[in-house]
């Protein structure tokens, strides 16, 4: 861990007084895992969107880097250069779709707009979410992954089964379970209103 | 659910989880090395407005004096285009495919006895920006000129070879030699770092390019340095230096063969082939599904580069829907596979720069649409 904070404080002071070295540190550090995020929300098909989403994460990490809390524990740097390259991905897919019509959307498509009771939405504050992504990370890992696949990464079912190698209702199945895990975990946490 | 988990950060262990459900081929250092020189684009372009915003200063700012990080920061408006930032290649294999040809034209050279290519430049860049068109070929053979310099370092030779320039870029094609005879291992070969130093800099954008994988056959590896900036570069003196070389195995894992620099001075073709368009022609662009007015101001052409200005901020370049017809029905490939492009942001205005994979007669071009709207040239 003491590795993983000083490595994490060098990134941040390179990035601040050298960033040709510090985005090349945190590019050799971080760049799998951002690319693997950019891919998967992006597709298999559209490579230079994904080039983009990995360099635009970084320039955000450069302008983000003298105010990122470094009070935090270590390790959080990587989930916070991870948690860039979420929001980049999914608003570059979102800027992608916006041309798609309801018409054009799949009855599967529009199902899946109305699916799901969001139990979460109950959740009133930061903390409260915290413990829900606590409550997540709880989760079996496969339940866990398919739970971060379509709630963070916005990936759709389809998508998701086809990474995972399942069928679409096993996807739903899974999800569901997860689900019904978190709401009892939030339960006994006193959460659930 | 989704709104909730938005600002989610996971830990590494969760991620290395995550990753592992799906695997990904790893991120190869090629890639890594061309997505580092684009987000360092992003970055001077943005140190460079910032600066401007904040301090007014035009004072130029010299490589590596502290701060700079090798960002070249001078009067916006001394030269006639105001300042860009280029981001990388959003495509090679077009470069990759036809390099394969372009080196099996070229003369192999023998170690020791060093001899270049006649004035006349033949294969090469030839090859790569001239394809099989017997005009684009004479294009290219026209504005290039041929390289006749090489340096030694460390048991590794760099022999710059030809050049193509038009008024705000230029591809260098240089050889990585290395002088014992022995073959490069398979693998990528890359420059540490790489200085452009040009009088009158403007902010610039450049990055050194191994198209082909070294074979492990031969001791000689091909490399293409692609540079643009704001300021004109047609005759003027151009200084690189190319400061270490790293060796990268098929799985990116990369080891220090020397921390020497090479150096060159190159004398930039003066000859310009660029051409300059008055338009101040309003277009729509789409923007989030949104059709958007937007004033093209100016645009640059030349047979390997295309540059608007246009008196709106974009958002990306993608916004504009370029499509380039030839006369004889073909299209420049803007798919994402035919170009580079960056842009960069003044004040309201931005520009946007296209450069070919291929060299163009503009003469033979139909007509530049951007959207439905035919530019009026």
């Amino acid at each position: 861990m003491k590795q993983t904070v000083q490595e994490e404080n060098r990134i941040r002071e390179l990035l601040q007084s050298d960033p040709e070295e510090g985005v090349a540190l945190a590019l050799k550090r971080y760049g799998s895992g951002v690319k693997w995020i950019a891919r998967r929300i992006l597709g298999d098909d559209a490579p230079q969107d994904v080039e983009e989403c990995v360099a635009e994460t970084f320039v955000r990490l450069w302008q983000n880097s003298a105010s990122f809390d470094s009070a935090r524990s270590g390790g959080a740097l990587y989930g916070y250069v991870c948690g860039i390259a979420r929001h980049v991905a999914v608003d570059m897919a979102r800027r992608r779709k916006s041309g798609a019509s309801m018409e054009e959307m799949t009855e599967g498509q529009l199902a899946e707009l109305a699916e799901e009771p969001d139990f979460a939405g109950q959740l009133a504050d930061e903390a409260d979410r915290r413990l829900l992504w606590e409550a997540v990370e709880q989760l079996p890992q496969e339940d866990r992954e398919i739970f971060l696949l379509r709630y963070w990464m916005e990936l759709r079912i389809k998508r998701i089964s086809q990474l995972l190698g399942l069928t679409e209702k096993q996807v739903e199945n899974k999800l569901y379970r997860g689900r019904q895990t978190l709401r009892k975990e939030l339960e006994k946490r006193g959460m659930t209103r | 659910m989704k709104r909730w988990m938005e600002d989610y950060e996971p830990t590494e262990e969760v991620m290395n989880q995550l990753m592992e459900s799906a695997p990904e081929e790893p991120f190869a250092e090629p890639e890594r090395r061309r997505i580092q020189s684009r987000v360092m684009r992003e970055i001077r372009q943005a140190q460079y407005a910032g600066r401007e915003q904040c301090d007014g200063s035009n004072r130029r700012k010299r490589p590596g004096e502290n701060g700079a990080e090798g960002v070249q920061i001078v009067d916006p408006q001394r030269e006639q285009h105001p300042d860009t930032g280029r981001k990388l290649a959003r495509r090679g294999m077009p470069w990759r495919r036809r390099l394969v040809t372009a080196v099996a034209c070229m003369a192999v050279l023998a170690l020791g006895t060093v001899a270049f290519a006649s004035a006349v430049m033949e294969g090469g860049l030839v090859e790569l920006l001239g394809g099989s068109g017997d005009r684009e070929r004479q294009i290219v053979q026209d504005m290039g000129t041929v390289l006749e310099q090489s340096q030694s370092v460390d048991g590794y030779t760099v022999a710059l070879k030809q050049m193509i320039n038009d008024r705000n870029g230029c591809y260098i094609l240089m050889d990585l030699i290395r002088n014992d005879g022995q073959p490069l291992d398979q693998g990528y070969y890359m420059f540490h770092s790489t200085q452009i130093m040009i009088p009158g800099m403007e902010c610039s954008g450049w990055y050194v390019d191994q198209p082909e994988q070294s074979d492990g056959q031969t001791n000689r590896a091909t490399m293409i340095l692609h540079y643009d900036g704001s300021q004109t570069l047609t005759g003027k003196t151009m200084t690189v230096k190319l400061v270490g070389l790293e060796r990268y195995d098929v799985g990116g894992v990369s080891q220090m063969v020397t921390e020497d620099a090479w150096e060159f001075e190159v004398e930039v073709n003066d000859k310009d082939s660029t051409q300059t368009f008055a338009l101040n022609q309003p277009v729509t662009v789409l923007r989030k599904g949104r059709e958007e007015p937007v004033t093209i101001k100016k645009l640059y052409l030349s047979p390997i580069s295309l540059i608007m200005e246009t008196g709106n901020n974009l958002e990306s370049y993608d916004e504009l829907d370029l499509e380039i017809r030839m006369k004889d029905g073909t299209d420049i490939d803007f798919s994402g596979n035919g170009y580079k492009s960056g842009y960069g942001l003044l004040g309201r205005n931005t520009q946007v720069d296209f450069q070919f994979d291929r060299a163009i007669d503009p003469q033979q071009i139909e007509g530049i649409w951007v959207g439905d709207t035919k530019l009026e040239l």
